[in-house]
């Protein structure tokens, strides 16, 4: 017997232990710290300091994210995916040239949260010089963990041979995203744009493949697409702006797909996997697919529909 | 027109044109001519002015605040002439002052018809792709002014001059959208990581809803889910004609895949089933429904489009 689940420990890496908080005031106990952070944050942010030529505001939130969870941890992973521990919460850092006229920047911002394990993280930076350039910058990364059984219905009907214990498409990626604008002269008649832009996506993931039966199979998540800016902006008419963009776009796709399912053999010993759908009255894989359940493995039917091996790999590399 | 005659229009024309863009201080006076009721019915006289250290006098916090914002540049030399500070967006202050605070004799913002307090902003922030549509948009058209989201004086957020962090003051007025992202399967906006200006332009732009697109003019949703943006093979029309909110709810679904319909099934049969008006085929016969419980993207698995499949299994 094969089970899917068993094939999960890619997926299942970055599950941890989870404490049961079972007194409030524990929990409690768990929120003093960002509570004074946030404090803390409120002060600092009203009143900031000056030091030479900058003004400076800053906060951070420091807490503990306490989690207590009970029935389905897949859910709850697929819903929240926020996970026990440290974290710093929130921290914004607001830097102001007194006269404006600083030397390499007249304001800077930057803003971040999520960081030490929180499934979305964000961080942005804008750094701006009077009359000569704005730049922005932003990153951004979030984990994806979907495991909603879509064949818990119950009215399907059990497979005995294969146990699909996950969604027949789970997945766990992480995409990262980077941003990258640069204005050069932002306020004069002609001024330039520049920009970067970066989207990361990669992670393990279940898969299905429908030939005369449905495999699951392992999918390796890999895509990548860069983009680049250029532009250029005439303002030389009262109310209007004359604008040149060119945009390049690259993607780049890696993904690969194997069958990792061979809880059957053919009578010569041929590994072979009948498939995640198993309803015999409805001839899934066939009326009749195992031919001698005394073996180990059971030995199929080889009339039957059936994989005795799956691999797939499609690098797609697309440019506009 | 004849040939020699069609020459000398144009030659009048770019003379003409020429001669307005070279026009000393074109740009400044252009700006405040339309700051007054969109017209052009006030003369810039410099002595109806009396510059923001008057204005301090009086309005010492306002001009402590004014001082740490970007819109403190307006003091600087680059705009020389009779309008700077605070008198760039309010217009001449010395009847104001004359008049011992007469707030009926300058222009103030608060209570101001909308439309002349987006021109006003407009006249210097109207340039670039972000913010040129605003009078076309949305936004503009139903009375909502710059200052709804901008407080030049009392912005809690430092970037942008906004009276409120995103999502809370798009929720403001858009409270149905709020629900939407409290659904189970949303894009995450309340946590942060996505901002509605991510996928809208709130100054205005050429789409419905006043959506962005991607820098390669396609649907914004592509920026971020680039693997289904194609070109594939075998396309699945409607990701390329109606768009992905033909089938997907972005804000926030019961679905997990954010549908429109809870039941996957239910939603591709809303296009694939036989009718005499339309061109999308019908589910074969082997697919019974009473029979099947799965859902068709468990077997139709790269709904989007395929390089290698044309029913989309692979």
């Amino acid at each position: 017997m094969t089970n899917l689940s068993d094939k999960n420990t890619q997926c299942e890496s970055r599950r941890g232990l989870r404490l049961a908080l079972a007194q409030p005031w524990l929990a409690m106990l768990a929120l003093v710290p960002m509570l004074l952070g946030s404090a803390f944050a409120q002060r600092d942010a009203v009143e900031g300091v000056d030091d030479g030529n900058y003004h400076y505001q800053g906060s951070f939130e420091l807490g503990y994210r306490a989690v207590n969870t009970h029935g389905s941890h897949a859910i709850y992973d697929t819903f929240v995916n926020q996970q026990q521990g440290p974290r710093l919460l929130d921290e914004t850092l607001n830097m102001r040239s007194l006269d404006h006229q600083g030397g390499l920047f007249d304001t800077l911002f930057l803003s971040s949260f999520g960081w030490g394990g929180d499934p979305e993280n964000a961080a942005r930076l804008r750094m701006s010089k009077n009359k000569w350039y704005d730049f922005n910058t932003t990153f951004r990364r979030d984990r994806n963990f979907f495991d909603y059984n879509n064949l818990a219905n119950p009215l399907n009907p059990a497979n005995p041979y294969i146990q699909v214990n996950n969604s027949p498409h789970k997945f766990e990626t992480v995409r990262r995203m980077y941003d990258y604008n640069l204005i050069l002269m932002p306020q004069s008649p002609v001024r330039l744009r520049l920009g970067f832009t970066r989207n990361n996506m990669e992670g393990p993931a279940f898969s299905t493949v429908h030939q005369g039966t449905d495999a699951g199979l392992f999918q390796n998540t890999r895509t990548l697409l860069d983009g680049y800016q250029f532009g250029v902006d005439f303002k030389a008419l009262p109310r209007t702006n004359i604008s040149y963009d060119q945009f390049l776009q690259y993607y780049k796709g890696d993904s690969s797909w194997n069958d990792q399912n061979f809880p059957f053999q053919l009578a010569n010993g041929t590994p072979v996997d009948p498939g995640i759908s198993y309803n015999i009255p409805a001839g899934q894989p066939c009326a009749a697919p195992v031919l001698d359940a005394t073996t180990t493995p059971p030995t199929m039917n080889p009339a039957c529909n059936g994989y005795q091996s799956y691999n797939r790999w499609a690098p797609i590399r697309r440019s506009n | 027109m004849n040939t020699k005659g069609l020459g000398r229009y144009i030659r009048f024309a770019v003379c003409l044109t020429i001669a307005v863009v070279l026009r000393p201080g074109a740009q400044a006076a252009s700006a405040h001519q339309k700051t007054d009721k969109g017209q052009a019915s006030f003369a810039i006289d410099a002595s109806q002015y009396v510059g923001s250290d008057t204005c301090k006098t009086c309005h010492e916090d306002i001009y402590k605040n004014f001082e740490a914002t970007p819109h403190w540049k307006t003091t600087l030399k680059q705009h020389a002439g009779a309008a700077q500070g605070c008198e760039s967006c309010h217009g001449p202050g010395k009847a104001h002052v004359e008049g011992g605070g007469d707030k009926s004799k300058i222009f103030t913002f608060a209570g101001a018809d909308e439309g002349e307090v987006s021109k006003r902003c407009l006249s210097c922030h109207e340039y670039g792709e972000e913010r040129s549509n605003f009078e076309r948009s949305e936004h503009s058209s139903n009375g909502v002014s710059c200052v709804a989201c901008h407080s030049p004086h009392h912005a809690r957020e430092a970037q942008g001059l906004l009276v409120q962090k995103q999502p809370e003051l798009c929720y403001s007025c858009h409270t149905e959208v709020k629900q939407d992202f409290a659904r189970p399967f949303r894009h995450r906006v309340d946590q942060g990581l996505v901002q509605c200006t991510d996928c809208h332009n709130q100054h205005g732009g050429f789409l419905t809803k006043l959506l962005r697109s991607t820098a390669a003019q396609d649907q914004v949703c592509f920026k971020c889910h680039a693997d289904k943006a194609g070109p594939f093979a075998f396309e699945h029309e409607p990701v390329k004609t109606e768009g992905c909110v033909a089938c997907h709810s972005p804000h926030g679904s019961t679905n997990p895949r954010l549908l429109k319909r809870a039941q996957i099934n239910l939603l591709c049969l809303e296009c694939h089933t036989l009718t005499q008006d339309s061109g999308t085929p019908a589910i074969p016969t082997f697919h019974n429904q009473s029979q099947k419980y799965s859902a068709c993207t468990l077997c139709h698995t790269t709904i989007h489009g395929s390089n290698f499949d044309a029913y989309f299994m692979k």
